[in-house]
């Protein structure tokens, strides 16, 4: 049988491709009346599923603060896949997270964001978060960190609690088998539809997953080994986390931006992520960083609010 | 061009439209689109590459799969790109409703009947596996063209090429036949 071909339809008349071309060469050469973008580099929303305000800083904004530009290495790929299949066996044998008692996981951790969309990206000043996220149901979180609307002076910091957060137990509920992992991934990147790529859309999963909440060793196993297998990921060494902790990264490069997670060196415990342009682009040259952040406490606390022991 | 297009250059993309609003026009016909609607797509199309210019990936040759992509999302969801471009689209100069002298309007009704009877078929294929098809093989995209322009791995749009034309021949058999259409099948898939 012969499939359907390519039936003939009217071309789109010269004259009103011309008003069309015209049109769209007008509109885009209109100053715009949209706010600066604002980008943040930790799609936490995704993995929390909640809407949390973007861009969040400590002191007012201040327009005059440097680019900071971060020296691009070249990064390792057949060390990537050693490295984090060592961190695997490392951590299966370390005890689990607590599990006793508490109903909330309780995270700390300090960061910074740049600004996109005009011109050079500079970061915003650092400032620091904390998140509580149920433990076992589906419920009421917890956000603390300053909240900053608009460049306006006199920031006050704000909690904010986050309703039907997503429970840690279903975060990192997941197949201890890292290629079903993988599948799992790839397969949810399929139902989102586009975005990055499938490889930069599963590396962004699992940074997700690692960065706010608490993983069990198997899981956390299963995590790095899945992130061997991710096609370009590749070793960093000499970096430096959000609080100056040094260590190793484990990094993606896509559209000429590296996204990295921070672990040290010896212990493997993550530390934080790092991430920036390896290429000259609109948003600044190579090394141009544009986010930059470090996890200082995880913990289990019994109630929303309540903080550990530092 | 590339380039000069996630730099932000407008003349590339005055150069972009030139080289390509043609094959959007088409897309958008054969997806279905009536011939207004088919100009809308053209200028959201354009609108939406611009916009998310800076996702563009540095390498590669030609630009229309990319803005092919962007041409299926647009009529995946029209409604949200014509909010999103909304006082842009009501700038858009009226359409003259007079047809070109050069062809007569019994053209254009032959056309339009033959546009029909070729998307009978593709109607009765799901929506992903009709996408591959007519990139594929309406506006000739290679596997791996198709593949960029709609955000999935090259195996899968060679997999829902198979499908669609599997179907395409299953139905057309059944038309011979005289029977019903099988019912498109549900569920999950790659």
């Amino acid at each position: 049988m012969r499939e359907p071909t390519a039936p003939p339809v009217p071309a789109l008349p010269a004259m009103r491709r011309q008003a069309l071309r015209h049109h769209l060469l007008t509109e885009i050469r209109r100053p715009s009346r949209r706010q600066r973008r604002m980008r943040v580099l930790a799609p936490v929303a995704g993995v929390l599923t909640v809407a949390v305000a973007a861009g969040v800083i400590a002191q007012p904004w201040s327009p005059d603060s440097a680019p900071l530009i971060v020296p691009v290495e070249q990064g390792e790929r057949v060390g990537a896949s050693l490295l984090l299949n060592r961190m695997a066996t490392v951590v299966t044998d370390r005890p689990g997270p607590p599990s006793g008692v508490g109903g909330y996981v309780y995270i700390r951790s300090r960061g910074a964001f740049a600004e996109l969309g005009d011109g050079p990206a500079r970061l915003r000043p650092v400032h620091e978060r904390e998140i509580w996220i149920p433990r076992n149901e589906r419920g009421d979180g917890l956000l603390q960190q300053p909240f900053f609307h608009a460049p306006i002076i006199g920031v006050i910091p704000q909690r904010e609690t986050l309703t039907e957060v997503t429970p840690n137990a279903t975060l990192v509920d997941l197949p201890e088998d890292p290629e079903a992992l993988l599948e799992k991934l790839y397969r949810e990147r399929q139902q989102r539809g586009r975005g990055n790529s499938r490889d930069g859309a599963a590396f962004t999963a699992i940074g997700d997953i690692l960065r706010e909440s608490l993983v069990p060793p198997a899981t956390s196993a299963a995590l790095y080994r899945a992130a061997a297998k991710i096609p370009g990921v590749e070793v960093v060494r000499g970096v430096a986390d959000a609080a100056g902790r040094r260590g190793i990264a484990v990094a993606h490069t896509e559209q000429s931006r590296r996204d990295e997670w921070i672990f040290d060196e010896q212990s493997f415990d993550y530390l934080g992520e790092r991430s920036y342009l390896v290429a000259d682009t609109v948003d600044g040259p190579a090394g141009t960083v544009l986010g930059t952040t470090a996890v200082l406490q995880r913990a289990v606390v019994s109630e929303l609010g309540q903080r550990p022991a530092r | 061009m590339r380039a000069r297009i996630r730099a932000g250059d407008s003349d590339a993309l005055g150069e972009l439209f030139d080289a390509h609003a043609d094959a959007v026009h088409r897309h958008a016909l054969w997806s279905g689109s009536d011939p207004a609607h088919a100009e809308d797509v053209v200028s959201l199309t354009f609108l939406e590459a611009w916009r998310i210019r800076e996702s563009l990936r540095p390498g590669g040759d030609s630009l229309l799969p990319w803005l092919l992509g962007i041409a299926t999302n647009v009529l995946r969801n029209s409604r949200r790109a014509a909010r999103r471009h909304r006082e842009a689209l009501r700038r858009l100069p009226v359409r003259d409703t007079v047809p070109d002298f050069a062809d007569s309007v019994v053209d254009r009704m032959h056309d339009a009947d033959q546009v029909a009877a070729a998307m009978a078929g593709l109607r009765a294929l799901r929506r992903a596996d009709r996408e591959v098809f007519l990139l594929c093989v309406w506006s000739q995209l290679d596997y791996a063209a198709a593949a960029e322009a709609l955000g999935v791995p090259v195996g899968t749009v060679r997999s829902r090429l198979s499908r669609a034309r599997t179907r395409l021949r299953a139905l057309a058999q059944q038309e011979l036949a005289g029977t019903r259409m099988i019912p498109v099948e549900q569920g999950e898939y790659r």
